[in-house]
């Protein structure tokens, strides 16, 4: 079953890498769903075990909200948003993207230093899948700050929430529910929020390039 | 192993060099380009092979699948699952596939391989395909052999054994290039200088695979 988390954390990570490797938007939210069909199935498999042995449905339930909010509705909704905003050929970025996936190993190496001292919570070996997860989080923030348009911010945002769940789901074997759903909850209002947010920034400037938001409007 | 990374470098050096001799303007700039997408994808087959080989304590092909074949399902193993996919990338760019180079394209623009093999006709050109073809069995066994041992599950003795391994391995060597074919159609041909994101994702693979084999111990 280790072997089985092992796999996947390392699955999410590559997930991770594709997306900073990618230029488009519609690429981006490949992938995005891609990665959070990969965190579904692991919860599914997490889920599946922990109600055989403990009788416990929990994971189950936050799997089928998974697949639902994050493969389903978020995506549709960033669809919607980008086809809201004029398409225009704008250099995404502020380096260019071998140099960016560079970076991102550096990241990767300082978390697998960093983070795989800390040892075991509740005497589980979760190394390996914590370290994955954690550095999901680090890429989750550079994307973030290596793109330049919104949408590419929001998938930035999205992928770090996807890494705080993925690093509570490995180290606690399933975090309490409600705690989940006020996460999900809270989400999928960010979501929402930023949606409506593009497409008034594309209405007063012209452009979801953030760089645009320092001219002067009268 | 790295004996047989470097005979094919050294061909390929040669078909470089013969691509220059006729002086065509085609000839040169498929050498250009089969040079910079060589010296890009170097660094990940061989640090994808020294993981492998640290794990197998050994450089020796032979004695990697001996040991290969004691590691209970090698792709559920992240350190063999990172290896294996920066492999598969580095099949599809060493042996000039679609998202690279485009095997069967007329158009001279877009020639890699093809641009140094357009002085060959007759014999030449059939001996040079018949060596592009060696090549791309040669590192499709190497992948096979490496990650899908199958000589563990053979318990007879004598020629059947033989027979059998051998039909197993055409059967594995016959659904890799399925995956491959499969890859082909569904991808469209990058952009040459968008090839270095290609190759940066494969090194990366294969780094990770390799700081995973350093922190995992195993």
């Amino acid at each position: 079953m280790e072997n089985y988390f092992d796999v996947f954390s390392v699955l999410i990570l590559l997930s991770s890498f594709v997306l900073v490797s990618h230029k488009r938007i519609n690429a981006y939210i490949k992938t995005f769903r891609l990665q959070s069909a990969l965190i579904a199935l692991t919860a599914g498999i997490m889920g599946v075990s922990s109600a055989i042995n403990e009788g416990k449905y929990d994971i189950l339930i936050v799997c089928v909200i998974i697949i639902a909010l994050k493969v389903i509705l978020i995506p549709s909704l960033l669809h919607k948003t980008y086809g809201n905003i004029e398409y225009r050929v704008e250099k995404d970025f502020y380096l260019n993207i071998p140099i960016l996936v560079i970076i991102c190993c550096g990241l990767v190496v300082f978390s697998y230093f960093s983070v795989s001292n800390i040892g075991t919570l509740n005497g589980i070996h979760i190394n390996l899948p914590v370290v994955n997860s954690f550095s999901v989080i680090l890429i989750g923030f550079f994307f973030m700050i290596s793109r330049k348009k919104a949408i590419g911010q929001m998938i930035g945002y999205l992928v770090i929430e996807n890494g705080i769940f993925v690093t509570a789901m490995f180290s606690t074997h399933g975090m309490p529910f409600i705690v989940d759903i006020g996460i999900f909850i809270d989400m999928i209002t960010a979501v929402l929020i930023m949606g409506i947010m593009v497409i008034q920034i594309n209405e007063k400037f012209e452009s979801i390039n953030i760089n645009k938001l320092r001219n002067l409007k009268g | 192993m790295f004996l047989m990374v470097y005979i094919f470098a050294l061909g390929k050096f040669f078909m470089m060099l013969a691509g220059l001799d006729p002086a065509s303007t085609f000839g040169g700039m498929g050498s250009s380009r089969e040079a910079m997408i060589s010296s890009l994808i170097e660094p990940s087959i061989l640090v994808s092979l020294i993981t492998v080989g640290l794990t197998a304590k050994s450089t020796s092909a032979y004695q990697i699948m001996d040991y290969m074949k004691g590691v209970d399902m090698p792709l559920i193993h992240p350190v063999y699952l990172m290896t294996c996919i920066a492999l598969l990338i580095i099949i599809l760019a060493e042996t000039a596939r679609i998202p690279v180079d485009d095997p069967s394209t007329h158009l001279e623009l877009t020639m890699v391989h093809e641009a140094m093999l357009l002085e060959y006709s007759g014999r030449g050109l059939a001996l040079m395909e018949l060596g592009a073809s060696i090549k791309q069995l040669a590192f499709i066994t190497l992948l096979v052999n490496i990650f899908i041992p199958h000589d563990q599950f053979i318990l007879i003795s004598g020629t059947g054994a033989v027979l059998l391994s051998l039909l197993i391995y055409l059967i594995k060597v016959i659904l890799l290039s399925i995956l491959i074919a499969v890859a082909e159609v569904s991808t469209v041909k990058l952009r040459l200088f968008s090839i270095p994101n290609l190759a940066a994702l494969s090194f990366i693979l294969s780094f990770i695979g390799f700081m995973q084999y350093f922190v995992l111990g195993r």
